[in-house]
């Protein structure tokens, strides 16, 4: 069959489908071949059309580990919500005086919880994902466990927990890390759900997520809090000092105790004790230091222990 | 409600070919994890309403991750523009060999991408990257079926203009032509 009037739109993408009968398909190329104008449309149709190359393309394991926390979540919540509306049916007089007496209730607690200030309320952490050996209050966690405020957290070496309480951030601490749960003593901040997590040894990442717009990481340790920028670093914590080496890019460091703040450059070692000392870096520094050389990257995955540096796109 | 088995196993099905047209749409792997997760923590909230059925699921999984690009393409959009992660290839740093004009092709392809309006972006990317059929398209844009063919059609000519306004393209453009030159020298050397 010769073709001789140009191919349509509409066919056009069906014959690049492979839609389109054998005997047509074989028309519709061969009045391509002669046709300038057809052949130039085809060709970009099929260049644009076809597909990228997204063999490397996969989510990491942490957003599956993120969608189970999420589920367990959500998953006592509705139970309990059914539960309360079995009642509500069966017993309706019963069900009005239990919401009245509950409310009066939540008067009394939302009084004591404003004139108590600084306790603010219960915020239980969940936890999402565990890897080696992580204690709360010395009892060996698992996913199932909670972590209650005045909860101690210790991380044993080459392990590492993640937990949260929403989806807006997430909090990591790794490898040999020592961290205590408990209420914020913030005066002033009335009624409010506030908490804090005191560091006393080791490293945490909280991963924030500001609006939609994406996310935010930071590093703490207990001398010194960091947010990376963009580029590669080399971060550890050792003892009473956090050394910091930059390769790329450039991060911000605060000292906790002299809260003296530089912006980190690529070649300088910074040893944040008190005070932040600046030098240039060497190979050798790295010597110096034979336990938590935790390695990070901006997605909040961990570099095997014997890897040296981390990546952080802006 | 869903049972924890069966969200993983939804999951494992997929989230790669999510992960693939959020990445192609938001440009940053990171972005793309974030809306992948959303995707799911929507599926939990409409699950626990409606029955999900296999046959309604892809394209509400698909209309999610479309509607939770767009929005944080807009919010981008009023923040003004920020640079690409590594996933899209820096044209000016592309190294000028053979290899290099496939890897052109495919930056200039992704930054005219970025020039797509709604549902142009949506319908392109769904077709070029994941293969869907238009009538999948169409569920998961929202629009016709007619509408989606029509559109795509309009959306590959201005990209085919783009391109040869570009330089690419000259080729396939002048191929008959080439044809017709190495026959006219065979069909001579015959003669001779």
């Amino acid at each position: 069959m010769k073709q001789t009037a140009h191919i349509r739109d509409a066919e056009l993408l069906d014959l690049i489908d492979g839609a389109i009968p054998a005997a047509r398909s074989r028309a519709m190329r061969t009045h391509a071949a002669d046709c300038p104008r057809c052949h130039a449309r085809l060709a970009a149709a099929e260049t644009l059309l076809a597909a990228s190359d997204n063999a490397a393309l996969a989510p990491s394991d942490a957003v599956l580990r993120r969608v189970r926390a999420s589920y367990r979540r959500r998953a006592g919540a509705p139970r309990r919500l059914d539960r309360v509306r079995d009642f509500a049916r069966e017993r309706r007089s019963l069900a009005i005086a239990s919401a009245l007496a509950a409310a009066l209730i939540l008067l009394a607690t939302t009084t004591l919880m404003v004139r108590q200030g600084e306790n603010g309320g219960q915020v239980t952490m969940d936890i999402s994902y565990i890897e080696g050996d992580v204690y709360i209050n010395n009892a060996e966690a698992d996913l199932t466990s909670k972590i209650k405020p005045n909860s101690r957290i210790r991380v044993g070496k080459d392990s590492l927990i993640e937990f949260s309480n929403t989806s807006a951030y997430i909090i990591k601490a790794i490898d040999d890390s020592v961290l205590v749960f408990e209420r914020a003593k913030t005066p002033g901040v009335r009624g409010r759900r506030a908490y804090t997590i005191r560091l006393i040894r080791g490293t945490i990442l909280s991963q924030m997520r500001k609006n939609t717009l994406g996310l935010e990481y930071s590093y703490s340790t207990p001398e010194a809090y960091l947010r990376p920028l963009e580029g590669e670093f080399i971060l550890q914590s050792a003892g009473d000092r956090t050394v910091v080496i930059m390769k790329s890019g450039s991060m911000r460091i605060k000292s906790l105790s002299s809260d003296e703040r530089v912006t980190a450059e690529p070649n300088k070692k910074y040893t944040i004790t008190k005070s932040i000392d600046r030098g240039d870096a060497e190979d050798d520094d790295l010597d110096d230091f034979n336990i938590n050389d935790a390695i990070h990257r901006q997605d909040g995955q961990r570099e095997p222990a014997d890897a040296s540096t981390g990546t952080v796109n802006g | 409600m869903l049972d924890e088995e069966k969200l993983i196993a939804l999951y494992r099905r997929h989230s790669r070919e999510l992960f693939v047209f959020i990445v192609r749409y938001t440009g940053s792997h990171e972005a793309a994890e974030d809306i992948l997760h959303d995707c799911f923590e929507n599926l939990m909230s409409y699950a626990a309403r409606y029955p999900i059925t296999d046959d309604n699921l892809r394209a509400f999984l698909f209309t999610t991750a479309r509607n939770l690009c767009v929005n944080r393409h807009r919010s981008r959009v009023r923040r003004g523009p920020r640079p690409l992660d590594e996933s899209a290839p820096d044209r000016r740093t592309a190294a000028p060999d053979a290899l290099s004009e496939s890897r052109e092709l495919a930056a200039l392809i992704a930054t005219l991408v970025e020039g797509l309006d709604e549902p142009d972006r949506s319908i392109f990317l769904m077709k070029k990257e994941l293969g869907l059929t238009y009538p999948e398209i169409a569920r998961a844009t929202g629009h016709s079926e007619r509408t989606v063919r029509r559109r795509l059609s309009e959306t590959l000519d201005r990209m085919r203009d783009a391109l040869h306004a570009a330089g690419f393209f000259a080729f396939f453009v002048f191929f008959p032509f080439f044809v017709a030159v190495y026959c006219a020298t065979i069909v001579t050397h015959a003669w001779r």
